[in-house]
């Protein structure tokens, strides 16, 4: 089957099998930041936004993303630029396996919550798992950021 | 002492977290062949018998190893150091499993699709022996 979206505002037309998820396409559209670790959407590395919101690509059907708009981080690198620094240099990388899917979804808390409390980052931010950092520095760069660009 | 208490952001941090390329899968070249693994469903058994026929004739399968067709090299399971100090007590693929997960059959194929059916042809008479419990 035939499915058309949009990856980073590039219109794609491809093929598809019915169980093809959203990553295997994206995969074969050359981006490479968007990584696949535990296929049952609970780690978050495979995070793209759809439409704006963040989702699990490893467990978003293709054919559901026909006729949508798809952002990955080479998409909204500029948006991100500042954050991604922070985390930087608050030690909140390490293996950088998950950093690209947990800045899209920074990206889109910032655009949804207003001023967000902690408590309401930890709840935003719960989807995407870091095995290295401890979440302790990209706490402290995610509260940094949304305090500058206020 | 002028870099002590101070930050150093990591050099390859930004790269990493745009997604430029940095893994093993980002790097493996298009025609990359895909493998899979065989696993033992039983704590531990002797392969009494393995066919690999129909899945060595599927289509888009380069690749079948079994414990009839590797060496029977030993290997060690860790390998953080060299000279290894861990004890190399493991054989690439054995007649016997010893746990549940332990390989009894690697395939490579040109995608994972076909590597994924040719794992379901190969065929296991498996001679299930007891396993104590802790």
């Amino acid at each position: 089957m035939r499915i058309i979206l949009t990856i980073n505002n590039i219109n794609k037309e491809v093929e598809i099998m019915p169980g093809d998820v959203l990553y295997d396409v994206i995969k074969k559209s050359g981006v490479s930041s968007v990584k696949k670790s535990c296929g049952t959407a609970s780690c978050g590395v495979c995070t793209v936004l759809l439409d704006g919101k963040p989702i699990p690509s490893c467990s978003y059907l293709a054919a559901k993303a026909d006729g949508h708009n798809i952002t990955t981080i080479e998409g909204i690198q500029a948006e991100a630029d500042m954050v991604g620094g922070m985390m930087n240099e608050e030690g909140a990388i390490q293996c950088g396996f998950c950093t690209p899917g947990f800045l899209l979804t920074v990206i889109a808390m910032k655009r949804e919550l207003e001023n967000p409390t902690e408590e309401e980052m930890k709840n935003y931010l719960v989807g995407n798992l870091c095995r290295c950092s401890g979440y302790e520095g990209q706490l402290r760069a995610v509260k940094r950021y949304l305090e500058v660009s206020r | 002492m002028k870099e002590v208490n101070k930050s150093i952001p990591k050099k390859e941090g930004m790269g990493l977290s745009f997604g430029k390329p940095a893994y093993a899968d980002d790097l493996a070249p298009q025609n990359t062949l895909v493998v899979k693994i065989l696993r033992s469903p039983y704590a531990f058994a002797r392969i009494k018998n393995i066919d690999t026929e129909q899945a060595e004739k599927l289509a888009g399968v380069k690749c079948v190893l079994t414990h009839k067709n590797v060496p029977r090299n030993i290997v060690t399971r860790a390998g953080q150091g060299y000279p290894e100090p861990s004890p190399h007590d493991k054989f690439v693929l054995d007649e016997y499993v010893r746990y549940i997960g332990d390989e009894i059959a690697a395939i490579a194929a040109e995608d994972e699709a076909s590597a994924e059916a040719a794992l379901e042809l190969i065929k296991v008479e498996y001679e299930v022996g007891a396993c104590t419990g802790f």
